[in-house]
Order: C-alpha cells, then sequence, then structure tokens
C-alpha cells in the first residue's frame, strides 16, 4: 500500500485529503455519514475574532456545475471554536486546521497566536481570500504587501505549520503565492472562489442578496488547476493544497500532476458526503496500480520541465 | 441521515406538473418523521449539481412517498426516472412538524400541502384530532384528490380542497375558516410565505400554537455549509438543519 502521509511544516496529516473551510461545519456535521477523524484534516469554517451573524439570506444561487455562495463568515468566533469544539473534535481524534480571518494584521496575528496555545489545533490557514465580506477578506489576498505583512506577522505568533488560502480573482496568483511563502508559509491553499454573481430576471435584481458572490464547483476546475500548475512551476519547493471543483479521484490526480501536494474537498461533499474517503481509497488505488510507493511522487509528474 | 441507494418504485404525474415518486426502503421509512426532508441526487451528471430537497410526501409501511412540482431542470430530469431506476437519497434531514397537540389544524398551499399529508396521517394514528385544509389555484392543480391515499382522507373528513377560482372544494384560501376553530388546536402550515404569513397572523390574534416549514435556497442540507439561513427572533437559524419547522413565535413576521 502507498504511503499516504502529507507533511506540512514538520506536522505530518495522515493521508493529503482534507474538507474545504466553510463546507464541512465545524467539523462533525458530517459524522452520521462517515468518521471526519479519517480524513488528513479538516479545515474549518472560516472564524473571526468575534462572532459574526453572515450576510442576509438568499446567500446560494446554483450555476451550471457550479454553486455561488455568499455566506459572509457566518461563525462562533474563535474562543468560542477554542473553547467548546476543539476540545470535543480532539476526543473524536478529528485533525483540525483552524481556517481564520481577520479585519486587520493585529487581529490576524491575535487569532494566530490563540490557535497557538490551543494544543488541538495542528495547523494555521490564513483567510486572505474570503470574497463575501466588506472589510478584509480577499481585499488582503489580491495585493501583495497585506499577504506579506498578515503572513509575517502570523509566523512571528505561530510555532505550527502556517497555510495562506489564496484568492483566484488577481491578475497574477504567482506574486500573491511569493508574498506567502517569501514572509514564511509552510504551504498554499489554491484557491478560494472565484467572483461571480446571477440575476433573477423575474425580481430584475440580483440573486444572492450580496449581490456578489463565490464561485465553485466544477465550474471552477480548470481555473484553480492552471493556478496550482503556475504556483508550482514558480516555486518547485512549495507545498500546494489545491481546491477547485475536486468531484471525483481523477480530478484529484490532475492536480496533484499539476503541482499539489494535498486536495481539499468542498462543494463536491454536497452531492456526494462521503467524497474524500472515496478520493482517499481513489488515489490509494491509483498508487499501487501504477506502482508508485508514495502519494506525493505524484505531485508535478505533468509539469513540462518539471519531470 | 443516511445516504443510501434506491429504486425507484413508481413516479406518476398527478396534475401537468406535480408527480409522485415512491421509494421501497423499511429502514429509511422507519427514521422519517413528518416535517423532514430528504435530499435527492437526480443526475450522475454536474448540471444540476446538487441534491434537490424534497419533503417527505407520506409514508405507509414501507415506502415513501415524494410529491414534486416541476419547477426547473432538477425535477424535469426527476420526473423522467422510471420504476427500477437507481436514486441516491439522504436523509432523512431537519426537524419536523410536532405531533403533541391532541388538537391540530394544517393549513397548506400548492406543492406546501405535501408534507402535511404525513404529518395529517402521522397524527391520526397517535390519536389525535387533525384537519387538512389544502389550497390550490384551480382543480387542475389539486393533487391531492387523484393521490391514491390508503384511505387516510376517505375516512373521517379529514381533508378539505379549496381552490381560488371555486373548481373545486370552497372558493377562497385555506385559511378562511381559522377564525372560527378552537382556539387550543395547534396550526401547522406549508406553502407560499403569504399564506403562511396570513396563518400566522390569525394565529398571534387568537393566541394559537403554530408551526411553520419554510424553504430557502439548499446546499448541503446537513447543517455544515450555513447557506439556508434564516433570520429569527433568537439570531440565524438553519433550514435545513433547525428547521424546516419553526415555531410561529420565532418568525420575525409583522402584518
Amino acid at each position: 500500500m502507498a504511503e499516504m502521509t502529507l507533511k506540512i511544516g514538520g506536522q505530518a496529516f495522515k493521508n493529503p485529503v482534507f474538507t474545504a473551510s466553510g463546507t464541512f461545519g465545524y467539523g462533525d456535521e458530517y459524522e452520521e455519514i462517515f468518521d471526519p477523524a479519517l480524513l488528513g484534516a479538516v479545515c474549518s469554517k472560516g472564524l473571526t475574532r468575534f462572532p459574526r451573524e453572515g450576510n442576509a439570506p438568499p446567500r446560494l444561487m446554483e450555476t451550471p456545475a457550479g454553486l455561488l455562495n455568499s455566506v459572509g463568515l457566518q461563525n462562533m468566533g474563535i474562543e468560542p471554536f477554542i473553547r467548546e469544539k476543539v476540545p470535543q473534535l480532539v476526543e473524536k481524534g478529528i485533525s483540525i486546521i483552524a481556517n481564520i480571518a481577520g479585519h486587520s494584521t493585529e487581529e490576524f496575528a491575535e487569532m494566530a497566536y490563540l490557535c497557538n496555545e490551543s494544543p488541538g489545533i495542528l495547523a494555521v490557514e490564513l483567510n486572505v481570500s474570503c470574497p463575501n465580506v466588506k472589510e478584509g477578506g480577499m481585499a488582503f489576498g489580491i495585493r501583495h504587501q497585506s499577504v506579506s505583512e498578515i503572513t509575517s506577522a502570523c509566523r512571528k505568533a505561530l510555532q505550527k505549520p502556517l497555510i495562506v488560502k489564496l484568492s483566484p480573482n488577481v491578475t497574477d496568483i504567482t506574486e500573491m503565492a511569493e508574498a506567502a511563502l517569501e514572509s514564511g508559509a509552510d504551504a498554499l491553499t489554491v484557491a478560494n472562489t472565484l467572483l461571480g454573481m446571477a440575476i433573477d430576471v423575474e425580481k430584475r435584481a440580483p440573486a444572492i442578496h450580496n449581490v456578489f458572490a463565490g464561485l465553485s464547483g466544477p465550474a471552477v476546475k480548470p481555473v484553480a488547476l492552471r493556478m496550482v500548475y503556475q504556483v508550482k512551476k514558480a516555486f518547485p519547493h512549495a507545498v500546494i493544497l489545491a481546491s477547485g471543483g475536486i468531484v471525483s479521484t481523477r480530478d484529484a490526480l490532475e492536480f496533484f500532476m499539476a503541482g499539489a501536494s494535498g486536495v481539499q474537498i468542498g462543494t463536491g461533499l454536497f452531492r456526494t458526503p462521503d467524497l474524500p474517503l472515496r478520493i482517499i481509497r481513489g488515489l490509494e488505488e491509483f498508487c499501487d496500480e501504477n506502482g508508485m510507493r508514495t502519494v506525493s511522487g505524484l505531485t508535478g509528474l505533468a509539469i513540462k520541465e518539471m519531470s | 441521515m443516511k445516504v443510501k441507494d434506491v429504486e425507484v418504485k413508481e413516479n406518476i404525474q398527478l396534475t401537468e406538473k406535480v408527480f409522485l415518486l415512491s421509494v421501497s426502503d423499511a429502514e429509511l421509512a422507519s427514521l422519517t418523521r413528518p416535517g423532514q426532508f430528504f435530499n435527492i441526487l437526480v443526475s450522475g451528471q454536474m448540471d444540476p449539481l446538487l441534491r434537490r430537497p424534497v419533503s417527505i410526501g407520506d409514508v405507509r409501511g414501507g415506502t415513501l412517498y415524494f410529491f414534486y412540482k416541476v419547477v426547473g431542470k432538477g425535477t424535469e430530469i426527476l420526473s423522467a426516472k422510471k420504476r427500477g431506476e437507481s436514486l441516491s437519497l439522504m436523509g432523512p434531514l431537519g426537524r419536523g412538524f410536532s405531533l403533541d397537540k391532541g388538537s391540530n389544524i394544517l393549513i397548506g398551499g400548492g406543492i406546501g400541502a405535501a408534507p402535511l399529508v404525513y404529518l395529517l396521517r402521522a397524527l391520526l394514528e397517535e390519536k389525535r384530532e387533525a384537519v387538512l385544509h389544502a389550497g390550490f389555484p384551480s382543480k387542475e392543480e389539486d393533487y391531492l384528490t387523484p393521490y391514491k391515499d390508503g384511505g387516510l382522507f376517505a375516512e373521517q373528513e379529514t381533508l378539505f380542497i379549496y381552490t381560488e377560482d371555486g373548481s373545486r372544494g370552497l372558493k377562497g384560501y385555506p385559511t378562511a375558516l381559522l377564525r372560527q376553530s378552537s382556539p387550543q388546536a395547534a396550526v401547522h402550515t406549508c406553502g407560499p410565505l403569504p399564506l403562511m404569513k396570513a396563518a400566522e397572523h390569525i394565529c398571534r390574534e387568537r393566541g394559537m400554537e403554530s408551526w411553520h416549514s419554510l424553504e430557502e435556497r439548499m446546499a448541503c442540507g446537513a447543517g455544515a455549509c450555513l447557506g439556508c439561513v434564516v433570520r429569527t427572533v433568537s439570531g440565524n437559524k438553519l433550514v435545513c438543519k433547525d428547521g424546516p419547522v419553526f415555531p410561529g413565535e420565532e418568525l420575525p413576521w409583522q402584518k
């Protein structure tokens, strides 16, 4: 059987298949369907310094092979998460990555520090790419300077692996990747949702209350795949967690071959709730059938001039 | 909550737009309570991407019945399913109606009357008093009269049909008799928002307990994506997990 372990900044995860932030609740919402302890890790719902109500409904709109969402970081706040939720998840054997979203560099650093002090949290993912909040979020992730500042500040506050989740809503994703890597990121999540919208023709109005929303699902896969490839080619040592429309083992394989070291499953869960387990098994089988001893051997196989 | 492949038993057209899909599965049938729903995967293709949330219309023996209206691509595909085809069901999901009250008035409009059929059955089985008032624009849209209900509606005076044009049953809306009912009865509604709000208004005036089954665009169905929120007097609630049935007093519905 192929070795499935993924290492990020010294932390080992049992396999490279994670659930994406915002699609898997706080971590145990799907436990009646499968045991979340079997996942490489669960990226928590995006956490803010204080509880947030999120955006007014409607928050969702289905599009061809895609889903628009504008939840707006509704969450319980980082302190209740650490105090109440983390111990429950640890008890269940779930590997937790805290996804954090600050209003400012200082707030990001403060939250990174709180995560550092919580032994149950294995790594931190910086959300500098949420398209659905008025302040912060994507506004940080589309500027080289703010990605650098936030990553550096969190790096100082955190002795655990640091992952930066990049926004795809940029002209050149490698600039943002460079900013994060130079400032101490151990890994990059490529990428968050693409900014989009839909219009309700009968109502002559946007279909989503907040007007703009983040597009996910198979519709965005080619875009995310291109970005993973670009980043890996520019930074061969970068550890990339790919996220964008993965609904099958084949999709996951494409992302590995484009340069990913791990994958995050999100919208696909809503069709196939046990999709991550199917992909874990599918990757193992593919490696075994192709005589590969480690899943990491897949990374970047399709990159020209690298393989 | 289970995810299970089941076989289509029947998929019958009841009106121009409303179909009745049935599946036999003793386990799912035994788990299901009135007011809950299932997320149904209608296609192996990626468009439509999401499962369709469909309320449970009735349960008899080990058979589950879903009334659904063809409103878009997903339900169009569902309507073409033939006997013996496989269908992935996820559920039962959500919290259903309360069966606690001795006397119950059920008010449904259009396809929203569907979950009230199973509620009516469950209440009568619990030896509660229950009557279903169901409204439609005209008799052409009434899918309950053609539903072979196993005697549910025939046995007692349990179903009153209303049509806006008077082509069947009573002319008008299914809230017509609510003001004359016993104020001790609990009211359960599902249907268009104006209908539920009208019922809630009367319930508040008369101090009646009320429950409403709400609808919102939904993705995961399991409380994970936080997409289907409804704003209540005690903050955001999820239609999929905290509902779809909510007590009237929780809803910030002004007159």
